[in-house]
């Protein structure tokens, strides 16, 4: 079936307000910047084809709005997402010490199967900052992401460009082999739905 | 009412005029010169019923000088530009770092001048944050800056700006600004309940998707999704002549119903499936075909229909005409979702109802407003608690459900009959084991009992007590056999 069928790869992108969600979505798609983004309200997204290694797939990227008030819209958006993308802006302390929530609140609304393979990739946003201004080390976020399940963790800037392409790219791959693993898994849970009825019938003679 | 009118339109009756500014296109600039004057006669009088036709005409209520006046009017606003506001010696409002982020992203499509710009998003912080600390009982929600940066433009006095706004805010939009989304997610529902009065099997395919698609454009009363300054105004001209903030949800489903051919057409280009022919999407049972896997698809068809198509006059005058013309045949009251899910304290059961006329004094008198407000932010608050408390029981270590429940008890039942298989075959093979061990006995006894009839008698007692034993055990075998019989069926 999923021969026949675009491997459609669901990728949600979360994390405070201005952290700068929809400008990087923006540069990975049309790999362009503007300071002109409106803030985001409610949640959409953009397609974008790739080739991984040779298999085509669709990158549906959703960009969702970062105030708090908007995040219990998510159970309607979440479902079936492959990836996720926790970003925080390298200037903002307080969007870093969300990040963990963030990641909670996805698991619990994206009703996820195996929680703890779950692909999260963590993003630290705006780098091209001068460096006083700078709030969180890379050292920092390293240790966080260690501590959360040795998230794959990027720092980007979406102004200049630097780092989204390959940001994206671990996204796409992880997610790819998430969507892989979700049908070998519902194969897998088939299976032992059968045996379990066969042992049932079994014993019922 | 004549008198004000010009001499070319006292000859038409009221319906006539409105056909006629309607039809033209677009209005030349004499006739708008000629609507204009019109219209400062009809606001210097205070007509509120000529106001209300000629925003709802060709070209609205032309500028923004004129939108100033009579905005207020049409939805009873007493305005008095002397009284000025001070909020800096109020406390900060707990949304104010929300805020500042916003404004830096406020006025992305007008205007072009960078410097009014600047001088725009200064003013727009003042008058936000001042609203804010004015009504600190209020929650402040994205999308509400595009509103507020619509007010700054058409306001010039900021005396004016504040006081429009806060009387916008408290009278029809403090539904969006309760503790959570829910209130205005509850609003939403009006879309689905509308759409199927007027087009119940366009309402399957729309229906099929939650109604957040249409948040951004109702929670920003379209300022979020329309690229044009003029087309919005014309938009809001037709929402406050109806004094209602149930319009823009009819502006939402008139849009999906105009849209439709766009909407289906597109649809079936993003997801390559069919949706427009009779056979998928006019069933009448079930989700139309193909269309469960391409939710997501429909969900940004619809999140963007207002922006992408809602281009020209024309079409938005078809739209907003069709708007109310819904409203009067089918009024929300008429609507299940309106009865069951929209709290008696919403704007839409109040101070914005389309239906009856309360005036505005008269919620200013007395506290009647404020006593309403703060009813209304009691139960959101009561609301929110039972919320927190379903979302702690919710969280906890997640309950099985009745699949899962029902193989646990497959498995444990498995379990426990391997267990007492085992325990089964122990007492039967001891069982046989004794009963073998009394037919060998028996066997034995016969022979002795044989042998001691003609042999020696030295043994007798002995072998009788032999004999008494192996019947014993053939008994002992017998019920044995019959218990483990019994429990090995009894399993089933």
């Amino acid at each position: 079936m999923s021969s026949r069928k675009k491997t459609i790869l669901k990728v949600i992108i979360l994390g405070d307000s201005g952290v700068g969600k929809t400008s990087l979505m923006q540069q990975f798609i049309n790999g362009k910047f503007s300071n002109q983004y409106k803030a985001t309200i409610g949640a959409d997204f953009l397609p974008k084809d790739l080739a991984i290694d040779d298999k085509q797939v669709t990158m549906q990227i959703w960009d969702t709005a970062g105030q708090e008030r908007f995040q219990s819209l998510g159970v309607a958006f979440y479902r079936g997402s492959d990836c996720c993308v926790l970003v925080y802006d390298v200037t903002n302390t307080k969007s870093f010490e969300s990040i963990s929530s963030w990641k909670d609140e996805f698991l619990v609304q994206a009703n996820v199967k195996d929680p703890d393979n779950f692909p999260f990739v963590v993003i630290g946003n705006k780098i091209d900052v001068e460096e006083n201004k700078r709030l969180i080390s890379g050292k920092k976020a390293q240790a966080l992401c260690a501590q959360l399940g040795n998230l794959p963790y990027f720092e980007t800037s979406a102004k200049e460009a630097v780092n989204v392409e390959q940001a994206f790219d671990v996204v796409a791959r992880n997610a790819l082999q998430q969507e892989e693993s979700l049908e070998f898994a519902d194969d897998y849970t088939d299976a032992v739905n059968i045996h379990v009825d066969g042992d049932n019938g079994s014993c019922a003679c | 009412m004549s008198s004000i009118l010009p001499p070319e339109w006292v000859e038409m009756e009221l319906g006539d005029m409105s056909k006629s500014i309607f039809n033209e296109l677009p209005l030349s600039e004499d006739k708008a010169d000629l609507k204009k004057s019109c219209l400062e006669t009809a606001c210097a009088l205070q007509d509120g019923q000529l106001l209300k036709l000629l925003a709802e005409t060709r070209d609205g209520l032309i500028d923004s000088k004129l939108r100033s006046k009579i905005w207020p009017q049409l939805l009873g606003f007493p305005i008095d530009p002397q009284l000025g506001y001070d909020f800096t010696s109020s406390p900060p409002h707990k949304d104010e770092d929300q805020v500042s982020k916003d404004i830096d992203r406020s006025f992305v499509y007008y205007p072009q001048n960078e410097a009014r710009k600047q001088e725009l998003k200064s003013r727009l912080s003042d008058l936000i944050v001042g609203v804010l600390r004015a009504n600190p009982e209020l929650h402040y929600y994205q999308g509400y800056h595009d509103i507020a940066s619509i007010v700054v433009m058409v306001f010039e006095n900021d005396n004016e700006a504040f006081q429009f706004l806060s009387l916008l805010t408290q009278f029809h939009l403090r539904d969006h600004m309760m503790s959570s989304i829910d209130s205005s997610v509850q609003q939403l529902e009006i879309i689905g309940d509308l759409m199927g009065c007027i087009d119940p099997k366009f309402n399957r395919v729309i229906s099929s998707v939650n109604p957040i698609y249409s948040l951004s454009s109702i929670l920003s009363l379209f300022a979020h999704n329309i690229q044009s300054f003029e087309d919005l105004c014309l938009i809001w001209d037709f929402v406050f002549a109806e004094k209602t903030m149930v319009l823009p949800l009819y502006i939402y489903v008139s849009v999906l119903v105009y849209f439709k051919e766009e909407i289906l057409t597109k649809l079936e280009e993003e997801s390559g499936s069919s949706f427009s022919s009779e056979d998928t999407y006019f069933e009448e049972d079930d989700l139309p075909m193909n269309l469960e896997n391409n939710l997501d698809i429909l969900h940004s068809i619809l999140t963007n229909v207002v922006g992408e198509n809602l281009g020209n006059e024309f079409e938005i005058f078809q739209v907003l005409h069709s708007s109310v013309e819904y409203l009067q045949n089918h009024p929300p009251s008429q609507l299940k979702c309106f009865q069951t899910r929209i709290s008696e304290f919403s704007v839409l059961k109040t101070t914005s109802k389309p239906e009856g006329d309360v005036p505005v004094s008269s919620y200013l008198e007395d506290d009647r407003l404020s006593t309403l407000i703060t009813k209304q932010i009691d139960e959101d608050k009561a609301k929110a608690e039972k919320r927190r408390l379903q979302l702690i029981a919710s969280r906890r270590p997640r309950k099985t459900s009745s699949m899962d429940n029902l193989r646990k008890y497959l498995y444990d039942r498995v379990l426990i009959n391997r267990n007492r298989k085992l325990k089964v075959s122990m007492f039967v093979k001891i069982s046989f084991t004794i009963g073998i061990l009394s037919f060998l006995l028996h066997y034995y006894t016969d022979k002795a009992q044989f042998r001691s009839l003609y042999g020696a008698g030295v043994n007798g007692v002995h072998n009788m007590v032999i004999v008494k034993f192996a019947s014993f055990s053939n008994t002992v075998a017998g019920i044995n056999f019959g218990a483990a019989k019994e429990s090995v069926f009894g399993l089933f």
